[in-house]
């Protein structure tokens, strides 16, 4: 046995047990061919057995049902997570407009607008995934990877400059990174055929829609007098944003997934669950250390606080029934 | 049906093959477009055999290893041609706007 057969039976060695009985020797005869005419493929061909392992233990013939729900389970944080961040980067483009039109200054009036630009990547990325353009989304989703490692590098030297914001990054940006993260990897993880409904590009138009209007008019409503004393109706206004939308679209996803379609459960669970920690963690509204000590506390933002606390464990509970949904489709309803 | 599928298919079209001919023949129809992995192209055989589109026509001894043979199924042949004729229609359309568009270009 030549090492190059040696090397290649042992990456089989991952494929499901199956599999490797029906097609092993096949692999290898028609891998051996193929490495005697271009030697410089093994590289290659080895990846290909790693993605192909991946693709059967996870969505094949041969994949266990508990193995074919954490797929759709992948698929889907893919979907909530890209919806998410291109959500996040028209709010985050429509604010640079508000400020802007706020200032009155040209654009691009600071580096930072340019970046805001460049976050629109994500809308990008979610409509080629809603397209079943994999191939672009990949490639997409990698621009906005090092978009956002930029972005932290720009935030990170500004703080610790001298003059700078004095601010230590928080739990906050550390859990946004891992969410970017989350979502470039589970893009990667799309296999080409993957074709999601068309209703998914509503979702991401609609929320849009109140998004942008609210988000402009919030930066240019807003002057630096109101840093210390920010009025409750900017504070009403700013509740209609991304991170309000997305619990209400959890909260009615999950009851939708509760009453019809249960594969829905686990990743609504997961990703609802990750977004809410990360802000509690970061105290998102309840605690922001730009604002007066007295507003810190105000009904309002104690309210948003609560709602996202319920909305956590209701991402708790969809989870645990998600999970006994799998053991009942595994044939084992008393696994626990 | 993807375009690695529809050249798998295709290669079989007419005679029974090995993995790594049909690796070949399919990088020969796609004019080097489609130049299959052996780990995709057998991720691929393995939907085809399960959907019966292609089965195993023989095993034969090639070098001390043993090599098999995949024949396309009547329903394999169906469905080429099914895609093939979807095709067609898709280069149609596409021939008529082009006409329409430069008209001189189109004999």
């Amino acid at each position: 046995m030549t090492p190059a057969e040696r090397r290649y039976r042992r990456v089989l060695r991952l494929l499901p047990t199956g599999y490797r009985r029906r097609w092993e020797q096949d692999m290898v005869s028609a891998y051996l061919d193929s490495v005697a005419d271009t030697p410089r493929r093994a590289a290659g061909e080895l990846l290909a057995v790693a993605w192909l392992v991946l693709r059967l233990r996870l969505n094949g013939y041969h994949a266990t049902p508990r193995s074919q729900l954490w797929y759709q389970t992948v698929l889907g944080i893919a979907m909530l997570t890209t919806l998410y961040e291109s959500l996040d980067a028209t709010r985050v483009f429509a604010d640079l407009v508000g400020v802007a039109v706020q200032v009155e200054m040209a654009w691009p009036y600071h580096l930072t607008s340019w970046w805001g630009v460049l976050s629109l990547v994500w809308v990008a990325t979610f409509v080629c995934v809603v397209r079943g353009r994999v191939v672009a989304a990949r490639v997409l989703v990698l621009v906005a990877l090092i978009h956002q490692m930029g972005l932290t590098s720009l935030v990170v030297a500004h703080t610790i400059s001298p003059g700078g914001w004095g601010l230590p990054p928080d739990a906050l940006s550390t859990a946004r990174q891992a969410g970017v993260c989350v979502a470039a990897v589970t893009v990667f993880l799309i296999p080409q055929d993957f074709r999601p409904a068309r209703g998914w590009l509503a979702a991401f138009i609609v929320p849009a829609v109140v998004v942008i209007p609210v988000s402009v008019a919030s930066a240019v409503l807003y002057s630096p007098d109101l840093v210390h004393t920010p009025p409750l109706w900017l504070a009403q206004l700013q509740l209609l944003n991304v991170g309000t939308l997305l619990h209400v679209g959890m909260v009615v996803g999950m009851v939708v997934a509760l009453a019809r379609a249960h594969q829905w459960l686990l990743p609504l669970a997961l990703f609802g669950g990750g977004v809410a920690a990360g802000q509690l963690l970061g105290f998102d509204y309840g605690f922001d250390p730009l604002y007066d000590l007295r507003q810190r506390a105000t009904a309002l933002w104690t309210s948003v606080t609560i709602v996202q606390l319920v909305v956590a464990v209701a991402c708790v509970v969809a989870g645990f029934v998600a999970m006994r949904h799998a053991r009942i489709a595994e044939g084992r309803p008393d696994a626990s | 049906m993807t375009e690695p599928t529809f050249f798998v298919l295709t290669a079989l079209v007419g005679e029974p093959r090995h993995g790594y001919g049909i690796v070949g023949e399919a990088d020969a129809l796609s004019g080097g477009r489609v130049r299959l992995k052996i780990g995709s192209l057998y991720g691929i055989l393995d939907r085809l055999v399960a959907d019966g589109l292609v089965e195993l026509d023989r095993e034969e001894s090639h070098q001390g290893r043993l090599r098999r043979y995949y024949r396309i199924t009547s329903g394999g042949l169906d469905a080429v041609r099914a895609e093939t004729t979807r095709l067609a229609a898709n280069a149609r359309v596409a021939g008529r706007r082009l006409k329409a568009l430069r008209p001189g270009l189109e004999s």
